[in-house]
């Protein structure tokens, strides 16, 4: 009796066995990379564009002709029927957990954000940590349907693009949908997000001779930072601005700067940068300490690189240069757009929520444009790379 | 009672039960009371839960062969000892019923999204069903080994975690005073302390090691509640104020920020097994002693079957939606917790009145 109970068991353990109530099979999906959103205000419109992957191996495909992914598009009056109704024309339901990147225009960043905001993260399925970026013009909400060369998938692409740029350039910070949620959510917080745009004719960059040629006709490029108020979107920075913007806010770690001298300029290589913010909410004053090292990576000047004095020297002048960048961006933020995307509101309601909440109301008319902040770079200077002098120098003397 | 465990497989399932209330639950209600100081709530929570786990001390180590529902009846008589045996199976039942709708909701909401709840509340009955039909020496044999699992779970969370925490998301410290962390933490500290009495069920002189009880429970205590905490600090400490307010399972979001190496993420799911682990250790011992005090030690699979089938059907019934559920546990299951704690407060002065006239 006691080996038929066991067998019996064993065998309705085995129908456990094969997989959960409502498995689907990974043949049965269409696994998403890349989304992009717009809002159509004349008839009140969701249009998306959803990338899914071709689920044939990806060196197969390349091969076979094949493209690496497929575009679907679609609209309607809500995200989920947008998506849902994507099924008329693939055969595979949408599967977002793969989401690697997400696309929005500007109508939808303004208007219909907490939509957005809330399809994604109410979805359990759906990963918080993809990458959002805003379309900077109409065109590049389509970048998405671009061939890529280095990567197969134009998300993949989209995405090392933005990773790599935030880490060795510092151009634009890296924003998750919890980065986005959080901003749109606190009071006291300003959106700021990355843009990416689309370089070169569009048609023909979904071309398969977009691979084929060892210039691309179309590329989609990281742009510099948007700024937003109250979410409208004030603008775009420029380059120094969109990085002082990042040093300021504590998520640049590695950039470079270059120093115009008398007969030419030296390139610098700050890293491991650390930047500390202390609220005078008192004085309505920020200080801000950046602490880091850098290197030498280009010297077109008659510098003397071996000496201890021009080292020291060098060192002061970057660390002044990169104080009037984050000095210089932060008065041209301030002034033109009135805008605290640096987070100050945050910091002084942080620091001493009572003395803010006294001066909260009037934080746009009298407190932000009064606003100061005391910059200290404190870069040292430690490598020059495999040359000891420059070679100007060199040839000089 | 005849079964024969150890210290170690006791404080195990000790811990397991503290740990349970780490998924929903504790949090969820918490963070609804305390918002970004629940991390003070929970350290509040572990010095006022001093005062439970001396009570669950003293009873246990009064007539150390008696199981609580004899302890009762011993005490205050047939009568009234019957009655708090009654009073406290309904409890328990309720509490009972919660737990499971409360895992079972969170592997809906989370895992298994197309799933019937039903169908998870089966799969859960079963398995409880199995492990009180096989007795405490099993359900704490389990927990030794689930500790184990769970611990390094939790450490490995810790250790990729604490690299996304931001003190900055802890400001401002309490902002609106200190009566709400005290209310949370009292709140807190009801609802993950509720299950360690399921442990009264088993005789003191029935644990082989049993010299060295009083000092491993204590030890347990302090490794949950330094568990319960970081939990809580952690999850603060990467979401920030308005995202641990805007999700239901705070601390499972947390997880998925773990990358390891850049290339093996998505592992959130596989990391908070041991919630679904510590859960199931709680229900068995919830039903385990609802068990006991129902039959008295008879081992009667029938009533272990119905047992199981009615927390099932009831609890799908009653709580019906997950909203229902959380105002419920909002609202109401304190309140459940506190008559429960009541009841054990009762018990411990019934100890005391009864040693003093035993003296005289």
């Amino acid at each position: 009796m006691t080996k038929i109970k066991i067998l019996l068991v064993l065998s309705l353990t085995t129908l456990l066995l094969s997989g959960c109530y409502n498995y689907r099979e990974l043949s049965d999906l269409a696994i998403t990379t890349a989304i992009s959103i717009d809002y159509n205000e004349e008839n009140k419109n969701f249009e998306v564009i959803a990338q899914v992957i071709n689920p044939i191996k990806q060196q197969d495909v390349s091969s076979s002709g094949e493209p690496t992914f497929i575009n679907f598009t679609s609209s309607a009056l809500s995200l989920q029927e947008a998506f849902r109704t994507i099924i008329l024309d693939s055969p595979k339901q949408l599967y977002g957990s793969q989401l690697q990147i997400l696309i929005l225009s500007k109508s939808v960043l303004e208007n219909h954000l907490a939509d957005v905001i809330d399809f994604f993260s109410r979805d359990p399925e759906m990963r918080s940590e993809f990458r959002i970026a805003i379309a900077k013009t109409d065109e590049s909400l389509e970048g998405i349907s671009l061939q890529t060369v280095l990567d197969n998938l134009s998300s993949s692409n989209i995405l090392d693009s933005l990773d790599k740029q935030s880490e060795i350039l510092g151009l634009s910070v890296n924003l998750t949908l919890n980065d986005l949620t959080n901003m749109y959510l606190n009071p006291y917080l300003e959106i700021v997000l990355p843009s990416v745009f689309v370089e070169g004719n569009i048609n023909e960059g979904e071309e398969r001779e977009n691979v084929t040629n060892t210039t691309q006709k179309a590329k989609i490029k990281i742009g510099t930072t948007g700024i937003f108020k109250d979410n409208k979107l004030l603008g775009f920075l420029s380059f120094d601005e969109s990085r002082a913007l990042n040093l300021i806010r504590g998520d640049l770690e590695d950039t470079i700067v270059r120093l115009d001298t008398e007969n030419g300029y030296i390139v610098f290589e700050p890293n491991r940068i650390k930047t500390k913010k202390e609220s005078d909410v008192k004085n309505n004053k920020v200080k801000i300490t950046i602490d880091g090292f850098a290197r030498i990576k280009e010297v077109s000047d008659l510098t003397d690189l071996t000496s201890v004095k021009e080292i020291d020297n060098l060192e002061k002048k970057l660390n002044k240069k990169i104080e009037e960048m984050v000095q210089d961006a932060f008065i041209n933020i301030r002034d033109n757009y009135n805008t605290d995307v640096f987070g100050f509101r945050d910091s002084y309601y942080k620091t001493d929520y009572k003395l803010f909440k006294e001066i909260d109301k009037n934080w746009y008319d009298d407190i932000f444009p009064q606003l100061e902040i005391e910059v200290t770079s404190k870069i040292k200077l430690y490598e020059k790379g495999n040359t000891l002098g420059g070679i100007e120098y060199e040839r000089e003397n | 009672m005849k079964e024969k465990i150890n210290t170690l497989q006791f404080s195990s399932t000790f811990l397991l039960c503290i740990l349970s209330s780490t998924i929903g639950l504790s949090l969820y209600t918490t963070i609804k009371i305390a918002s970004i100081d629940t991390y003070i709530s929970i350290a509040i929570g572990s010095v006022m839960g001093i005062i439970p786990l001396f009570i669950f001390l003293y009873i246990f180590n009064y007539e150390k062969d008696l199981p609580i529902y004899q302890k009762t009846v011993y005490i205050f008589g047939k009568f009234w000892g019957n009655m708090i045996n009654i009073i406290t199976t309904l409890l328990y039942f309720i509490i009972g019923m919660t737990v499971l709708f409360n895992l079972s909701n969170f592997i809906v909401s989370q895992y298994l999204s197309n799933t019937p709840l039903l169908l998870i509340l089966i799969v859960f009955g079963i398995t409880i069903l199995h492990a009180i039909n096989k007795g405490f020496e099993t359900i704490t044999r389990v927990s030794s080994i689930f500790v184990v699992i769970a611990v390094f779970f939790f450490l490995f969370s810790f250790i990729y975690l604490f690299k996304e925490f931001k003190f900055d998301n802890l400001k401002p410290i309490l902002e609106f005073g200190i009566q709400k962390p005290i209310l949370g933490g009292f709140v807190n500290m009801l609802i993950f302390l509720a299950p360690i009495y399921t442990l009264l069920i088993f005789p003191k002189n029935n644990i082989v090691d049993k010299e060295k009880i009083n000092k491993y429970i204590s030890f347990s205590y302090i490794i949950g509640f330094i568990i319960l905490f970081l939990v809580s600090f952690l999850s603060i400490g990467i979401l920030g104020k308005y995202l641990i307010n805007l999700y239901q399972y705070p601390g499972y979001i947390s997880l998925k920020r773990i990358s390891l190496f850049k290339f093996v993420d998505r592992i959130e799911n596989f990391l908070s097994i041991h919630w679904i682990l510590c859960s199931f250790i709680n229900l068995s011992m919830i039903f385990y002693y609802i068990k006991c005090n129902i039959t008295k030690e008879k081992n009667s699979k029938i009533i272990n079957l119905i047992l199981c089938l009615l927390a099932i059907i009831i609890s799908y019934k009653a709580f019906d939606n997950n909203t229902n559920f959380n105002y419920y546990t909002y609202k109401i299951y304190p309140y459940i917790l506190g008559a429960l704690f009541t009841m054990y407060l009762i018990i411990y002065i019934g100890d005391i009145i009864k040693k003093k006239k035993n003296n005289i």
